[in-house]
């Protein structure tokens, strides 16, 4: 109970720094936005694609952000009794939740510009997008202490894998492949949707494995030999295991998992043909 | 001699060069002890690897109790106010909010800081950030105190009444290691440890 209580505290307080960080806060929700009109106006088509870059920039900056200024804090509080695991929790609690709000207001601006062919699909790749957003940044953040580069690699890997193409084989296995696949459904391209969710969270399993791997490592500490010993306890086997399995998901042979890419047109008829025999 | 804080054989390195070498240390429950040397001796890095943020390359360390350490820079949430860090950092203590604030508020005001202030740490001056910093490492009871220059900013009222903290302190049987450069309130503690490069020494 009282490691729930720390994991809520630590919740609680990451949420109080957020929202007295106006400006970061403004410019964290106008950014995506201003990315996606800029090129949904300049190059037309959805823009989802863009839409999907900018709210995983937005979202991965804000946990890079607040595990970089927590930095100093958090070695004591682990040396005062909370676990790195705790600590680590309360950082995902918060930012998952602010990261799912923040993806589901998108999605309903995108939405009102351009209707999706394949509604679920833009929900779906936009929720994996927030889901793997939180683990990216606090992986760069625990695997990458300073800000600059923090920040580099941030927008380097996002950038390099948003604008490869969705078919090729690299951005495929990329953390943000799946959801970028998802983007390409919802604007009527064919991918199977099942393998790219299962991806995308092996995906976030894998890059919070790092993160927690890389935050232990930076946040633990000593604990010395006392005269009135403490049992231990372990948790690395399970961090093993769940590492294992997701690279297993990610390196399941994609090519049997993609089916034919469909005609939008064709894809666009079948949908009013449904609707209509609906009516 | 065994103690609240057993420091055996200690040995640190930084790269190729020998921070301490072997040292020995030893502070009973109710014990203050003064930790003296040039900068660069090793002071901060005994106090480190005692509190546990360093791990030696030899020898061990052994303590009795809970153990608070004070930083010599404070780690603090700049947009956090001082109610809001009672709160974080007696949860570590399985304290509940109240009883964290109430705790926290009574350690702050006996060392003169501001009670109910709700500005951010971020607008607090320097001592006053020193003291939310050395409240925070007696917050939930501590057995044994590590404290790393913690006077740093205080104003004179405040940096007596430390002392006479330390006094009180150790009378209610805790063990006390203030790393100090303020060698005229050296005859405030039971004994003064040396700590030179690479080697420690009785004074």
């Amino acid at each position: 109970m009282s490691a729930v209580r720390r994991v809520v505290a630590t919740a609680e307080m990451l949420g109080r720094d957020l929202l007295r960080r106006r400006l970061a806060l403004l410019l964290l929700i106008v950014l995506p936005v201003a990315f996606y009109l800029s090129t949904r106006y300049s190059e037309g088509g959805s823009g989802y694609t863009s839409g999907g870059i900018g709210l995983s920039w937005s979202i991965a900056g804000a946990a890079l952000y607040s595990a970089l200024a927590a930095r100093p804090v958090d070695r004591r509080l682990v040396l005062d009794g909370y676990r790195p695991a705790e600590l680590l929790a309360g950082r995902v609690l918060l930012l998952e939740t602010f990261g799912l709000v923040l993806s589901a207001a998108f999605t309903a601006v995108m939405w009102g510009f351009v209707a999706p062919k394949d509604g679920p699909a833009l929900v779906l790749a936009m929720l994996l997008v927030a889901v793997v957003a939180v683990p990216f940044g606090l992986a760069i953040a625990a695997l990458v202490p300073r800000e600059l580069e923090g920040t580099l690699v941030l927008i380097g890997v996002v950038g390099i894998e948003m604008s490869l193409p969705s078919s090729g084989t690299l951005e495929g296995v990329m953390p943000f492949g799946a959801a970028h696949r998802l983007l390409n459904v919802a604007s009527g391209h064919g991918f199977a949707v099942g393998p790219c969710l299962a991806r995308g969270f092996a995906w976030a399993v894998l890059l919070l494995v790092v993160a927690i791997a890389g935050w232990w490592e930076r946040v633990h500490v000593v604990r010395h030999e006392r005269a009135r010993p403490r049992p231990r306890r372990a948790g690395r086997a399970a961090l093993v295991a769940a590492g294992a399995m997701a690279i297993a998901v990610i390196a399941y042979p994609w090519q049997t998992l993609r089916v034919q890419p469909r005609s939008p047109v064709a894809s666009t008829n079948a949908r009013a043909d449904a609707a209509s025999s609906r009516r | 001699m065994g103690g609240a804080l057993s420091v055996r054989d200690v040995t640190k390195r930084y790269g190729r060069r020998l921070v301490l070498d072997h040292v020995d240390l030893d502070v009973g429950a109710g014990e203050a002890v003064a930790l003296i040397g040039e900068n660069g001796a090793g002071k901060s890095t005994l106090l480190k690897i005692c509190a546990g943020l360093l791990a030696p390359d030899e020898g061990n360390v052994t303590v009795d109790g809970v153990l608070g350490y004070c930083p010599q820079e404070p780690g603090l949430l700049d947009l956090l106010n001082a109610d809001e860090h009672l709160v974080l950092f007696g949860r570590a203590h399985g304290l509940g909010r109240a009883d964290a604030t109430e705790q926290g508020r009574r350690l702050l005001a006996e060392l003169g800081f501001p009670v109910g202030r709700t500005e951010q740490t971020r607008h607090l001056s320097g001592g006053s950030r020193q003291k939310l910093n050395l409240a925070l490492a007696l917050l939930g009871g501590r057995d044994v105190l590590l404290l790393d220059e913690p006077y740093q900013g205080f104003d004179h009222g405040t940096y007596v009444s430390f002392w006479n903290h330390v006094d009180e302190w150790r009378a209610a049987g805790k063990a006390v290691v203030v790393v100090t450069h303020m060698l005229a309130e050296l005859h405030r503690v039971d004994r003064v440890v040396e700590v030179r490069p690479a080697v420690a020494v009785e004074a």
